[in-house]
This record gives structure tokens, sequence and C-alpha cells, in this order.
């Protein structure tokens, strides 16, 4: 009964925290640039607005357009079900492991592909093919580097490798996991849609990959495509501050300790959101054929890991 | 615990090789070497507090100045003297040579797990780390059109052989090194020579076109 | 056993009336599906039945092991939906000679069926000989174009090219064992360089029949030119022969072989996946499409084969037994959406009256069932959760996963290697199929075609939609395939492998539990739970009004179909970055010169072409060109090539070195 508990806890906890990354980012991201911005937890407002707001759809869409915002949306979050904030023992552990979660993640993009094409409008069919090329290329980096994790951890489940990981793997392979960290890192730029893969604050046709695919969208499935992307960001912060590089305390003796450890997930996320949004302010967008180099480039990274750690 | 963190070092510099690969502008590609060489002397510099010996404090001082200030310094001049186009020409795009770096990584790594060094080794990864840098270096120099680059793409090497000199075998004798510090400066001035000279003579900043005197 | 034969070639005998033809097909199907089934589940297999003739060497025998019968369901399976959709499709197309088609067609399964069961050489390659010709003949039914006759001519040259390299492995086992029984050739002691040749003449023979990488140019040519259910059978099943008779050589017949046979059908494998994917992607017809698709598949089904012999000959059959698993649950998994994809590409094909995709949206409107089917086939065959694609590619990961356990450095360094190969052709799955679903079946009609069509008939959509159901029943209930493919693994392997991988309930799980499981049940329970949820959230708080109106057409009032993106324009990108891979030729040209400057209507031709194939055409000029080429090649005067010379060079002694080293 209580490991339920904590579970759930753990589950609401990731997706309570997600639209609060989103509103730090853009917050940074405004402060650093001399204005104001809106509040953090600006987010959770447009949530709560978009869903009180009638939907508008094409007249040539179909039961696509219906379905699609609720895969997108509840997909990353089953698979905030798989990841420990503070305890090894998960919502949804028993029903996946992280090779199964990177498939999963898939489904959401799939789904949200398809309702890009379902309006019939010349911008949702750009968006979609950009983004399944760029989570094509994201793709074979995301698995040599969950390899390399899975190898060492010697389990592909994420409550062992969670719990393998905080022992001391990290350190006794440092230059393995730093390279795989890196090599993650340019994973979640391209999952997440950050620049310099892709600016999640335009809606030029020239530059948007995301914003491309859900131009079309509005009232309740824009919330629900909202959600989507927010669970998505913080599971790939989440996966980056916790599984692969468990700097932190995680203590589940008593209520004072869980409090505590959660606090530092929340210190660490934030400090993950902050040296994003501070990555996007230096960074210029790349070019978007760019994207292969960078992906490449992380793909070279997340190879140079396994075979320090393998040979 | 020492070795880890040497080989860490040394796997920032194979990064930044990769990263040299990656870039299509001629003042990052000289910023990334700046960078790299940085490395090398904080690894020269650990290497040499960790076995306390005077001759390395010096070879990384001496990197630390020549590498990432003097001759960064004199190519940005060139650069802007020459009024050189700033995009970097290749025959290899980029996505390829990755592809090519990664067969390389793997091909080094590999053949390294079948030479025995022998003596006492400081990281053991060191070597096949840097024998990699030191074929991105070669590979740099094939694969790219402007003298310049290829410069680069020499430097590059040279930075690999520093590293692994360095940190498998304590370093060479002293005068070898500057000896070698000498030969790279040499090379670079005499590299920027040959390169306004042959963009004074045939009005075109290409390797390339060398291949005409061919009878 | 009578029964079975019985069973195997009564539709032949209907032939005259081509619709009962189909029906009695579609129920011995049904009958061989739940016959066998039942056999493997009670364990009760193993009979044979013998027919000795006058003729020296000919003997027909025909065992049913628990291999065999695993590959009898399969090709019954799919021969029942196929047969139903038949029963609407052969009529609706309206071919001539419809007696004669039936004939060809049921003739055609049970010499598939036979080819499964045939237990001895002589009457294997009878039956192999009479499958490769019916199908062919299948090909080539629409014989009036010309795109047919050359694609079938290619298929039956190449399928003869492969039988002769067949023949030379039988030779081979039958100098060494005195015997064209299979029955003698179990686990036979072969010397070394005899092993390596059965090996390699095994790989070229059905690897030519299955697609595999670079003996595949047969299929995107024969593939999309044959009627749509032939194309099913051919791509779900046909090729599945191949890989039958490639288990029972590497695992039966052949003992104690060197690791690298293994990771050459792993690499092969890894290839195939990959180069077929990227052509996919680069298609616009929607039957070639899926027939690069098959030669993906093939090539995931040889990473799992191949993964299994790696294991094998490291003698950890339990290992062994997973690999080999991910293998035929994927050999099974794409019989059944590659087939239930051929037939919705025939559904289309036959209501829009082209094969052009550019030509096709919108039909998710027209054709509900068929559009609907085809998403589950297409979530299938992207390996996307829940559905069964994804089970028997997870299992192949593990499988290569796993394979780190064996103590080989190229090992170690490869297989994380293919698989993310394996990732990146998953990847790209989904893309194309994305493609394929947006282009076609969504946004709004591209032609008059797609404008007119309507819901094809009952039988169609019952055979598409048993298919579909069995996608989505295997994705959840997957270890019912593990209880069926468990005696094969003791058969060949001497481990069950049910025991280890389904031994919670509604899971599947790696030989060690702990390293990795899976449940695809529950996640489609999480599925559903959240989906209710947000689903009540909204009813309950949000607004659930909905308002069409006419697409956004950026401010243009003309507001048609070509405004919607195209499936060359979706593949672009990838074609682009890829530009070594597919040596793209796009042109724009302004398609009336008059109107040169002044809105000038622009026509974009992009078009890339098989590399593989081109190679073959391209042999022979290299010959006679070699030496003038070679010359020009090494002397060029290039500064750029002189220092790779030494690069090279410089590798070279240092391999050199090293070698001397050792020694």
């Amino acid at each position: 009964m209580q490991t339920l508990l904590m579970a759930l806890l753990q589950f609401f906890i990731i997706l309570g925290i997600s639209p609060f990354i989103a509103g730090l980012m853009q917050k940074t991201k405004s402060l650093i640039r001399g204005s104001i911005g809106p509040s953090v937890f600006q987010p959770y407002f447009n949530i709560v607005k978009l869903m009180k707001k009638e939907v508008v759809l094409s007249n040539q869409s179909s039961y696509i357009s219906i379905i699609a915002p609720y895969i997108v949306a509840v997909v990353p979050i089953t698979v905030a079900g798989f990841l420990p904030v503070f305890d090894s023992n998960t919502l949804m552990s028993f029903s996946g492991d992280i090779i199964a979660m990177v498939y999963i993640l898939a489904l959401g993009t799939f789904f949200l592909a398809l309702f890009g094409f379902d309006q019939g409008s010349s911008f949702g069919g750009l968006g979609s093919s950009r983004e399944m090329t760029v989570a094509s290329l994201a793709e074979p980096a995301f698995i040599m580097v969950i390899f390399t994790f899975a190898l060492q951890s010697n389990s592909t489940n994420i409550s062992h490798i969670f719990d393998s990981m905080r022992g001391d793997i990290f350190f006794n392979y440092p230059v393995s996991s730093t390279l795989a960290l890196m090599a993650l890192y340019f994973v979640t730029l391209a999952e997440a849609g950050r620049i310099p893969i892709d600016n999640p604050e335009t809606h030029l046709e020239l530059t948007m990959i995301h914003e491309a695919m859900i131009l079309d969208a509005s009232g309740r499935n824009l919330a629900l495509l909202e959600i989507g992307s927010f669970v998505k960001t913080t599971i790939f912060l989440t996966l980056f501050s916790n599984i692969f590089m468990p700097l932190g305390f995680y203590d589940t003796n008593n209520i004072w300790t869980i409090g505590f450890s959660i606090f530092i997930y929340f210190i660490k996320m934030s400090t993950l959101g902050v040296i994003i949004a501070i990555g996007e302010l230096t960074l210029a967008k790349l070019r978007y054929f760019r994207i292969s180099d960078a992906m490449m480039f992380g793909f070279v990274l997340a190879l140079i890991s396994m075979v320090t750690y393998r040979l | 615990m020492f070795s880890d963190f040497i080989e860490l070092i040394g796997a920032f510099v194979l990064v930044l090789a990769i990263l040299q690969i990656t870039s299509d502008r001629l003042y990052f590609s000289i910023k990334v070497y700046a960078v790299q060489s940085f490395f090398v002397s904080i690894s020269i510099l650990s290497i040499g507090i960790y076995s306390s010996s005077f001759d390395l404090y010096v070879s990384s001082f001496l990197t630390l100045v020549i590498k990432t200030f003097i001759i960064p310094y004199a190519l940005f001049k060139t650069i802007d003297e020459m009024k050189i186009k700033r995009e970097i020409k290749a025959f290899v795009n980029i996505t390829n040579s990755l592809l090519v770096i990664s067969a390389i990584i793997i091909f080094t790594f590999l053949l390294t797990r079948y030479i025995n060094i022998g003596g006492s080794v400081i990281a053991k990864e060191i070597f096949p780390i840097s024998l990699s840098i030191i074929f991105i270096g070669a590979f740099i120099m094939v694969s790219r059109q402007k003298p310049i680059t290829q410069l680069i793409g020499f430097l590059t090497l040279e930075n690999g052989i520093m590293l692994v000199a360095t940190s498998v075998t304590y370093g060479m004798p002293l005068i070898v090194e500057i000896g070698i510090f000498f030969d790279v400066i040499v090379g670079a001035t005499m590299a920027s020579l040959i390169i306004h000279h042959i963009n004074h003579d045939i009005d075109d900043m290409d390797a390339t076109s060398l291949s005409d005197f061919k009878e | 056993m009578l029964i079975y034969i019985f069973l195997m070639v009564l539709p032949v005998l209907f032939f005259l009336k081509s619709k009962a033809a189909f029906i009695v097909q579609a129920f011995s199907s049904l009958a061989l599906l739940i016959f066998s089934a039942v056999l493997l589940l009670k364990h009760e297999y193993n009979s044979i039945f013998m027919f000795h003739s006058s003729l020296p060497y000919l003997d027909f025998s025909i065992k049913l092991d628990s291999l065999s019968l695993l590959f009898v369901m399969i090709i019954s399976t799919i021969s029942l939906g196929v047969s139903a959709y038949s029963l609407n499709y052969v009529y609706d197309e309206d071919y001539h000679h419809k007696r004669l088609f039936a004939f060809i067609y049921t003739a055609f399964i049970a010499s598939l069926l036979f080819v499964v069961t045939s237990f001895n050489a002589i009457s294997f390659l009878i039956f192999w000989e009479i499958m490769s010709t019916l199908s062919f003949f299948l090909v080539i039914y629409n014989y009036e174009n010309e795109e047919n006759r050359q694609g079938g001519f290619l298929y039956i040259f190449m399928t003869h090219l492969g039988t002769a390299f067949i023949m030379v492995a039988f030779i081979l086992m039958y100098l060494k064992t005195g015997s064209f029984s299979f029955e003698n050739w179990v686990h036979v002691e072969l010397d070394s360089s005899t092993k390596f040749w059965v090996f390699l003449c095994v790989l070229i023979g059905f690897g030519t029949k299955a697609g595999m990488f670079p003996l595949h140019v047969w299929l995107p040519k024969a593939h999309p030119v044959a009627p749509s259910n032939v194309s099913a059978l051919m791509s779900g099943v046909m090729i599945k022969t191949a890989i039958y008779m490639m288990i029972r050589f590497y695992f039966y017949f052949l003992s104690d072989i060197p690791w690298w046979y293994g990771f050459i059908v792993l690499l092969l494998g890894s290839l195939s996946a990959l180069f077929g994917v990227m052509y996919a992607l680069a298609q616009h017809d929607l039957k070639r499409l899926l027939a690069y698709h098959s030669i993906e598949n093939i090539g995931i089904i040889l990473m799992g084969l191949g993964s299994a012999m790696l294991f094998n000959s490291n003698h950890m059959p339990l290992l062994a037994s997973f690999g080999l698993l991910a293998a035929i649950f994927h050999t099974y998994n794409h019989a059944i959406f590659k087939s239930l994809l051929f037939l919705g590409s025939g559904a289309t094909f036959l209501k829009t009256h082209t094969k052009d995709m550019e030509k096709y949206g919108g039909l998710i409107k027209l054709m509900p069932y068929t559009a609907l089917f085809f998403i589950i086939g297409s979530i299938s065959i992207s390996a996307l959760p829940p559905f069964n694609g994804f089970v028997s590619e997870w299992l192949t990961y593990q499988s290569l996963l796993l394979n780190n356990k064996i103590d080989i450095n190229i090992i170690h360094i490869f297989v994380p290697l293919f698989a993310s190969m394996l990732a990146l052709t998953g990847a790209f799955a989904a893309a194309c199929f994305v493609k394929v679903i947006g282009i076609s079946f969504l946004g709004s009609p591209r032609s008059d075609g797609a404008k007119n069509a309507n819901e094809v008939g009952k039988y169609m959509i019952w055979g598409m939609g048993f298919l579909a159901a069995l996608c989505v029943l295997f994705g959840l209930f997957s270890h019912i395939v593990i209880a069926l493919v468990a005696p094969i693994t003791s058969l060949l392997l001497g481990v069950d492998v049910s025991s280890s991988t389904s031994s919670h309930l509604f899971m599947i799980s790696t030989p060690n539990f702990a390293f990795g499981h899976l449940s695809t049940l529950g996640l489609s329970i999480g599925f559903a739970v959240g989906i209710f949820i947000l689903y009540i959230l909204i009813k309950k708080f949000g607004n659930t009004k909905t308002r069409m109106c006419s697409t956004w057409g950026c401010g243009q009032l003309n507001n048609d179909a070509s405004n919607q993106y195209t499936a060359s324009g979706f593949s672009q990108p990838i074609r682009r970055i890829f530009a070594f891979f597919y040596h793209p030729k796009e042109k724009i040209y302004p398609t009336l010169r008059k109107k040169k400057y002044f809105f000038p209507t622009l026509e974009y031709k992009a078009h890339s072409h098989d590399g593989v194939e081109s190679v073959y055409t391209l042999v022979l000029k290299v010959f006679v060109k070699s030496s003038a080429y070679l010359i020009n090649l090494i002397e060029n005067g290039s500064i750029h090539i002189y220092l790779l010379y030494i690069l090279i060079t410089s590798i070279a002694f240092l391999v050199y070195a090293v070698r001397g080293g050792v020694n």
C-alpha cells in the first residue's frame, strides 16, 4: 500500500512539475533578455484557459484529429509512470523497460505527425515531415546511450538502472558516462524541440517544426498537445538528472527525508531548465539541414562512450 | 582515479577534434583549436603535478601560450588580412565525415586492444583516444579544400601526438618538445606565408587549383 | 496426417468454380490453422508420411515437426485472410480467366504448404520450383503491361539463380551424408570448409528468395506488379519459406558453427533493414513502398536469427532460444501486417485506379474500415506499442543487448552499432508510414479517383479485419505466440523458451527477469485509463464543443487539395541528408516555355534509383574499363589524394606492425 502511494506521489510530482519547468525556461529567457515576461505559472493558466475554449476543426479532418491529441497527451503521461523521482518503485515499471519507453514516446510522435496531416493544410504536412526527420535522426544516438547505460547497470529496467547508477557506476566509468550524457543532451534538445534544433517560440514557416504541426489545433486539442510536450520535456530532463546522472538525495525513510528528496529533485530540474534556457539564448538555431550534423555528432559521442566502456 | 581524470581530459580533446570536423566556419574552427590546446595543456600540467616533473610544467606552459594564444591569434590575423571567405569547403560533407570518424574511432579502439605498450602507463585509454585524434587530424587534411583548414588539421594532429607523448610516456625530453614547438610555429608561419602567396598569385584560396599545375 | 494432405490439396480441386475455390481455400486454411495450433500446443507432432516412387532418389516425405507446423500456421493464417479478401477482389477487379487464376492461386498455396512440410531434399526442390513457377505466373498475370513482364522475368531469373545455389548446398550435404532425407542431415558432422560452403550457398540461395540485401533487386520489381492478393501472399508468406529453410539449416542441420557465421547474418540483416527502409521512404508508389518494407523486415528477422546463431555458436542455448523467438515472432508478425497492408493497398488501388500515392488523399472518410485496418497495420509495422510488431522488435533489441555476454571484442563494438541501425530503421519506418497514412488517407482528396472512392465489399473487409485483429491480439497477448514457438526451440536447441520468457502472467521477459520485461497489456491498460481520465476531466471542466470550418489557407482563397504536402515533399529532407545514398536527381523546370517569366507553371521531378541495381548493370562496364580507370584513379595529380595515400599506407603499416607484434 505504501509503495503504491509513493509510486502515485512520484507520478504526480512529474506531471505537476512539468508546466512549471516550461514556465521557468520562459521566465529565465525573458529576464536575461531584459523583459519581465509572463509568470512562471503561466503554462498552468494557459492549459486551463485552452480547456475552456471550443475546438475549431477543418471540415477536411477526420476522427484522427479527435483521438490524436488524447494519445499525444497520454503517451508521455504513461512514460512519466516509469520514472523514479526518489524511489525505485514506480507506477508502471511492471509494464515495460527503457527500450519500450523509446518506442512508446515514438507512438506519441507518430500520432502528432498524423494530426499535422489531418487538417489538409500546407503547414501540417511540413511540420510532420520535419518532425519525423529530426526524430528519426535522434533515435540511433538515443538507443546507443541507452545501450551504454543498460550494459553498465546490466539491466534495461528503469528502476534497476536507477538503483545501480545511484551506486557508484557513474564514478566507475566517468569517461563513458560523461560522453553518454553529452550525447543525451543532444537527444534531449532534439526530442524536446529546443534551440539549436527547433525554436519553440517561432511561428515562421522557414524555421518551425513542432509548432507547424499544431498550428491548426485549438481549444482542448491544443491543451492536450501542450500537456504532451511539457511532460515530454520533463521526462527527458528527469532521465538526464535522475536516471543517468543520479547525483542527489534519495531517501525514503520517513516523511521528512522524502520531502527533502523531492525538494532536491525540484532544484535539479530547475537548474537543468535554467541551463537549457541559457543555452537557448547563447546559441542560434541551426539551419534545418545542419540538424543532421548535430545529431550525427551526438551519435559519435554516444559511440565513443560505448567504445570506451566496452573495449 | 587520476587515470580517469586524464582520460576524461583526453576524451574532451577527442570531442573537440570531432567538433572541428562539424564546423563550417573558419573562426569557429580556430576557436575550437584554441580550446582543444587548452585542454591538452591542462592534461600535461596535471601529469606534471602527478609525476612532479619540471619538464612537463614547461611544456604545459608553452602549449598554453603558443597554441592557445599565439597560433590562433596569427590565424585570425591571416584570415582578416587575406579576406578569406569564412566558409569551409570540403570534399566530404559533414555527415559523411562523421561517419568516417566513427569508423576511425572503432578501428583505433579495436586496434589498440592488440597493442601491448609495456612499461608503466598512466592512462590506458589515452592511447586509442590520441591515435583517433591523430587520424582525425589527418582526415581533416585530406578532406578539406583550403590550405588554412588543412593547417588546422595538421595542428589537431600535432595535439594528438602531444597528448599521447605526455600521457603514455611521461613526456618526451624537454629539448625535443621545444623543438616540436618551434616546428609547429615555423610550420604555421610558413603555411600562412604560402597561403598568402597562393592567394596573391592565383587569386583563389583553394588547394585543388594546385592540381592545375601538373603537366 | 492424411487429413492434412487432403486439406492442403482440397481447394485446388474446385478451380472450375472459382468462387467455390476461394471459399474452400478459406475454410481449409481455417481448419489447418486450428489443427496446427492444437497439435503444437498439445505437443503431438512429428508424424511422418512417406511415399516411395519407382524412380531412384525420388521419395516424397512429408513430416510435421514443430517448425513445419508453425510455418503451416503462418501460411494458413495469411491464406485465410487473403482468400476471404479474394472473394470480392478478384470479381471487383474483374480478372479475365477467373478459373485459371483460382487454379494457380490455390495450387500456389498448396505448394507453399508442401514446401514447409517436405522432409526430403528432392521433394523439397520439386515443390520449391512449383512454388516459384506458379508465383511467376501470378506476377505476370496482367501480362499486357510491359512493367509486369519485366518484373516477372527478373523475378524468375533471380529465383533460379537462388535455386542453383540451393542445389549446390543440397548436393554438398548429400555427398557428406549419402542421403537426401532431411532425417539423416540432422546435426551432421561436417569438416569446416564444407560447412562454410553449405553456409554460404544456403545464405545466397535462400537469401535471394527472402530478398536479403544485396540480392533483393527482384523484390521491388515483382511484388508491386502482381495482383494485390498475390503480393500479400508473396510478401507475407513466400519469402518466409526461405527464412524457414535458413532456420532449418543453421540450427538443425549444421552444428558447431563458428561465431562469425552469425555475425555475417547479423551484418547482412542490419544492412537489409536500413537499406530497405531508406528506399521505401523515397517511394510514392504504394505497393513498391511496401515491397521495400519487406526487405527491411527480412533484415530485422535476420538480425534476430544472426544473434541467435551467435549465441548458439557460443553454447548459450537459453539465450539462443530467445534470439530465435525474436526471429520467428517477427516472421509471424511480418506475415500478418505485411499482407494486411498489401490487401489495404489493393483496396485503395481498386477504388482509385492508381498506385500513385500522390493521387490519393482523404480516403479515411470514404473508406473508413480500410483506413482503420491500414492504420493498425502501419502502427504494427512501425514497431509502435502496443501492437505485435513492437513486441518482436523489442525481443530483437533485447537479444542484441544480450549478445554482449559473448566475450568477443568485435561483437562488443558492432552489435550496439547494429542496434542503433535498427533504431534508425524503426524510426524511418514510422516516418514512412506517417507519410503513407498522411498522404493517402488524411487531408482532402487529391484526384477525381480519390474523390469518387467508396468502401470495398464485405469479404474484403472481413479478410483485412481478421488480420488486423491478429495484429492487436498478438501484440496484447504475445505469450500465445511464445507458447507456439516453445516446441521449436526445444526441438532445435533443447531449451523450452516459454518457461524463461513468459513466467509471469501477461508479461514477456528476457531469460533473466530482472534484465528487462514487457507487458503490452499493462501498457494499453495504462493508455486506456489515461485517456479515460483525460476525457472525464475535459467533460467535467472543459469545453467539448467543436466547430467545423474550412481549412485555413494562409489568406489564399483557392484552397484546393494541391496546397497539401506531397509524398515526395515529405521525404525530401531525408533524401537530401542522405544524398550520398540516394543519388537523387531533382529538377525544377517550367512546363511551358512561353510563360518563363510571368507566372510560370513549374514542375518538380525527383527520382532516386536503387543503387544496388545500377551496380548489377554496371559490373560489366566496370570490368571492361577497369584498367584504364584504375590508372586514372591512382595518378590523378590531386595533392589531397596523395595525402590520402600516405594516410592509408601508414594505417596499413600500423596493422602490419601490430600483427607482427602479436606473432
